[in-house]
């Protein structure tokens, strides 16, 4: 690029406007003004923001699940009277645990399709505390949900320690830990509906394997369930990390609302 | 530590002096770029005011990173977009009144200004950051939110175009 062209550029455009002195002493006095009156932001504590979020935030999450537990309780309780009940439980319980995960799916997947930071940066909230307070409302939904499923099917289980960790807290862990790490390595709407192939996929297996597994001897696949576990949650917990770190900061997207 | 730094630092300690001196450093800056983006030099002096003021308004709500230069700018662009929604409402521009009111001293550069205005609204936008307010190019890339080799190449396209146009003009003439 000629350097003789910029540089005239340079000169021919930069016009030397003179700032009208008594426009600016008015500018000056309004934002003394504006100042002194503009609404002041309040800190609010990471608690009482999760808690005051869960009125928006929570409601279409806990109304999905709630819906998924009334269809999973009524499955249960038409399959209760068949026959081989017993032995098909802990297939029943891992598709049923990794349906419950699969709910957080809607809510994340959700708010890529249709560019909602935008909205959520017009509320002027920090996108970490809002996705803490979608995660904190999702992740208790979700134990809320298992614990009904457990509490309905404990009088069927035949070891429960054993049932609740491998064919509950086991698959919902993987199912989670899975779809946040798609979730979070694929920025468009596919990601979405990789995890759900993913948790189909995990249900699938659980529900071809459990009889299998359940005939495995009791301590080691309580103790194998149990490392693995730990692993799991050690894992989804720096999965949640990045799902809310992921978000730059909103700035200039505060900027642009102006 | 630079100036703008110290001044956000007197400003959150209460200093409300540090207010002055923070509108003072920028105001040309603004007024330069809202001449561009307005018919005529009094909705750039309200464009300018009312800059200052959305910004002064949320100020707490921005995170001092360096980065004021970039927020003010974002500011101007969109209240010149709203100022010159409502003045194309209201009446109709005359090109007369926009040459006598808007660069009364810059009659000599017209050709120029013309070929710059004739660009699509994007490359317009990088010429005036980059030769009217002297912007560095990761400020311009922080004001338009694209990505810096973006910047430099739209603004390598942008300056083609020109050079192309002027050098055609002048031979025409010639």
């Amino acid at each position: 690029m000629n350097r003789e062209f910029r540089q005239r550029l340079k000169n021919e455009l930069q016009a030397d406007i003179e700032p009208c002195a008594a426009h600016m002493e008015r500018t000056i006095m309004l934002a003394h003004t504006a100042y002194d009156g503009r609404r002041r932001l309040r800190h609010v504590s990471t608690l009482s923001m999760i808690a005051r979020q869960f009125r928006f935030v929570a409601r279409p999450v806990w109304l999905l699940q709630g819906v998924a537990l009334i269809l999973l309780c009524m499955l249960m309780y038409i399959v209760r009277s068949s026959e081989g009940f017993v032995s098909k439980l802990p297939a029943l319980l891992s598709v049923s645990s990794v349906f419950v995960a699969m709910t957080v799916l809607p809510i994340f997947g959700r708010a890529r399709r249709y560019k909602m930071y935008e909205i959520e940066s017009s509320t002027r909230l920090s996108h970490q505390k809002l996705m803490l307070a979608k995660l904190c409302a999702v992740g208790s939904g979700d134990a809320i949900c298992l614990v009904i499923i457990t509490i309905l099917n404990l009088g069927e289980m035949v070891s429960p320690t054993q049932t609740v960790l491998t064919f509950i807290l086991l698959p919902f862990l993987l199912s989670c830990t899975g779809s946040l790490f798609v979730l979070n390595r694929s920025k468009e709407e596919y990601g979405v509906y990789v995890s759900t192939g993913l948790c189909i996929a995990i249900g699938g297996t659980y529900w071809s394997m459990a009889a299998r597994l359940s005939c495995l001897p009791a301590q080691s696949l309580t103790g194998l369930t149990v490392t693995a576990c730990t692993a799991l949650l050690i894992f989804l917990a720096f999965e949640c990390r990045s799902l809310m770190k992921q978000i730059p900061s909103s700035d200039m997207r505060e900027a642009l609302l102006f | 530590m630079t100036r703008e730094d110290e001044l956000f630092e007197k400003l959150n300690n209460g200093e409300h002096s540090a207010l002055d001196e923070l509108i003072e450093m920028y105001y040309p800056d603004i007024i330069r770029y809202c001449m561009w983006h307005t018919p005529d030099r009094q909705t750039a002096e309200d464009a300018t005011q009312e800059t200052f003021l959305k910004a002064v308004r949320h100020i707490d709500s921005y995170a001092h990173r360096g980065k004021f230069k970039a927020f003010l700018y974002k500011i101007a662009a969109n209240t010149c977009t709203d100022l010159w929604r409502q003045s194309s409402r209201q009446h109709s521009l005359e090109s007369e009144e926009y040459i006598e009111q808007g660069f009364e001293n810059a009659e000599a550069d017209e050709s120029l200004r013309m070929l710059v205005d004739a660009l699509p609204k994007d490359q317009q936008e990088l010429i005036i950051l980059r030769y009217v307010d002297a912007l560095k190019l990761r400020e311009i890339a922080d004001i338009t939110g694209q990505p810096l080799r973006t910047v430099q190449s739209q603004l390598r396209t942008a300056l083609k175009a020109l050079e192309k146009t002027l050098v055609k003009g002048e031979m025409n003439n010639e």
